[in-house]
């Protein structure tokens, strides 16, 4: 076998992780685990956020076309969408406001107000979640990686003070083991960081969707009031 | 933390691309081709300063030349018949003698090539007498009938130099880069070899080229040498330049240089 055939197998990942010392080891397994679990969140949330903005457009263009909401409610309201669950949550308190014989328009006004803010809160809330971890494997990784690098050419160095040899063939394989600990962190934390700010983008703007959704319905339910006897 | 049938189908996606791209690299990276390797550079072992360390003299000849000295003797009258055929040896080159071929210089021990002789032409104008041959023997030289004996001339220790280097030069071929500047050193080694170009021994016998920069890498490139040697042995030499009265591969020195 030749020298190059020897380096090319030498750069193969597995054999990268084979020959690594048992810190690097557990910091390479580590940082996989992070990447898995990092594009696990970027196709979970990817594909969540375009389901959620295709169906919103259908629900909210057949909501406004509709002319009886409790009968749209009653056929669309199940549906799993924040807005479907907006639309539940103000009918609900408006039901229950205008159930008194003595309707309070102020405070239902500001009832219905809070209680959409709510859900569009506790919507934003749930599809945010996990979202804190890509933004702390982008900041952790590179570090976790250059730690096991670290590790890796002290060891090394360790061994070639060991051997007292300093020729390439000795000092390159274990650098390059311990380097490819940072190639993997950087693998982890470049996509992380990169969905971290796209998805962060998507849901802000589903958030303005959301808030732009309540605030007309409230307007809807306030004039509804008005012609409440 | 409840885990809906989007986020499974995620984790499911996130490990096969990860699975994917281990095997993709392990696959592609394990496919490349080696770069063809750059043409060996050779090791120089030989050195000007030391081609000639044994003195190649040309063996003795017991039995001294014939003298070709011719002796002055008086001008011969002009109907004085020529003398008769006679292998002589060339003479000195005088016009208008016919010019005979000089004798080589590069064999001090040859013996120049007979020529017939050929009646002088009348009248002469040489101040040279005709008896000028009479120092030579009828008998030609016995230093012409000896075989000529193998020689450790420059010739050869180059041309065993130069055998070594090519065996021990697959040995050293697979020997790791020692570190920078490493190459600059020389060490020139004393080899003991048996007649069947076993090694015997080794030694350094001078080392140069070192400085503050690579000194630390002369121990290095001592025990590199001894194991090339020691790798590559036997070498095959001829056997008749093992030991000559001039010397041999038997005991030799050699430059060694790291590629």
């Amino acid at each position: 076998m030749t020298p190059a055939v020897n380096a090319a197998d030498m750069m193969s990942p597995l054999a990268l992780f084979q020959h690594a010392d048992a810190v690097v080891k557990t910091v390479m397994v580590g940082l996989l685990l992070a990447s898995i679990w990092t594009w696990a969140i970027i196709f979970t949330h990817a594909t969540r956020l375009k389901r959620i903005n295709k169906a919103t457009d259908t629900f909210e263009r057949d909501f406004w076309a509709a002319e009886d909401i409790d009968a749209f409610h009653a056929k669309r309201g199940k549906d799993n969408l924040p807005t479907a669950r907006i639309l539940t949550a103000g009918l609900d308190e408006w039901r229950r406001s205008t159930r008194v014989k003595t309707i309070d328009r102020p405070g239902t006004r500001e009832r219905l107000e809070r209680r959409m803010n709510a859900e569009v809160a506790a919507e934003l809330d749930k599809l945010s979640d996990r979202l804190n971890i890509l933004a702390t494997v982008a900041s952790a990784a590179p570090f976790v990686g250059l730690f096991g690098t670290v590790w890796g050419i002290m060891r090394s160095f360790t061994a070639i003070a060991g051997a007292n040899n300093t020729s390439l063939a000795v000092v390159a394989p274990g650098i390059a083991e311990a380097l490819f600990a940072t190639a993997i962190g950087l693998f982890a934390a470049i996509p992380a960081l990169i969905a971290y700010n796209r998805l962060t983008h998507g849901l802000d703007k589903l958030e303005a969707r959301m808030g732009r959704f309540a605030d007309r319905f409230h307007a809807t339910l306030s004039r509804e009031l008005e012609l409440e006897a | 933390m409840t885990v809906d049938r989007g986020e499974l189908a995620g984790t499911g996606a996130a490990i096969l691309f990860h699975f994917a791209l281990v095997a993709a690299l392990t696959t592609t990276l394990a496919g490349v081709a080696p770069k063809p390797e750059p043409p060996a550079m050779e090791v120089e072992m030989v050195d000007a300063e030391e081609i000639g360390l044994i003195a190649a003299a040309p063996q003795p000849v017991t039995t001294p030349p014939p003298s070709q000295a011719p002796e002055i003797a008086q001008a011969p009258p002009a109907e004085v018949a020529p003398p008769p055929p006679l292998p002589t040896p060339a003479p000195p080159r005088i016009d208008p003698v016919p010019a005979p071929r000089p004798a080589p210089t590069t064999r001090p021990t040859a013996q120049p090539r007979p020529t017939p002789a050929r009646p002088t032409p009348a009248p002469r104008v040489s101040r040279l007498g005709d008896d000028f041959l009479k120092g030579l023997p009828d008998a030609p030289s016995r230093s012409t009938a000896k075989p000529a004996a193998a020689t450790f001339n420059a010739e050869a220790r180059a041309s065993i130099d130069g055998a070594i280097k090519r065996q021990i030069q697959p040995c050293a071929d697979d020997e790791p880069f020692i570190g920078a500047g490493a190459d600059r050193i020389r060490l020139t080694l004393n080899l003991r070899l048996a007649p069947s170009g076993r090694l015997q021994s080794l030694n350094v016998v001078l080392v140069a080229g070192d400085d503050e920069e690579n000194a630390r890498y002369v121990p290095l490139v001592e025990d590199q040498a001894k194991r090339v040697f020691a790798k590559c042995s036997p070498l095959r030499l001829p056997a008749e330049l093992y030991r000559t009265p001039q010397g041999g591969w038997s005991n030799i020195n050699m430059t060694y240089r790291v590629q």
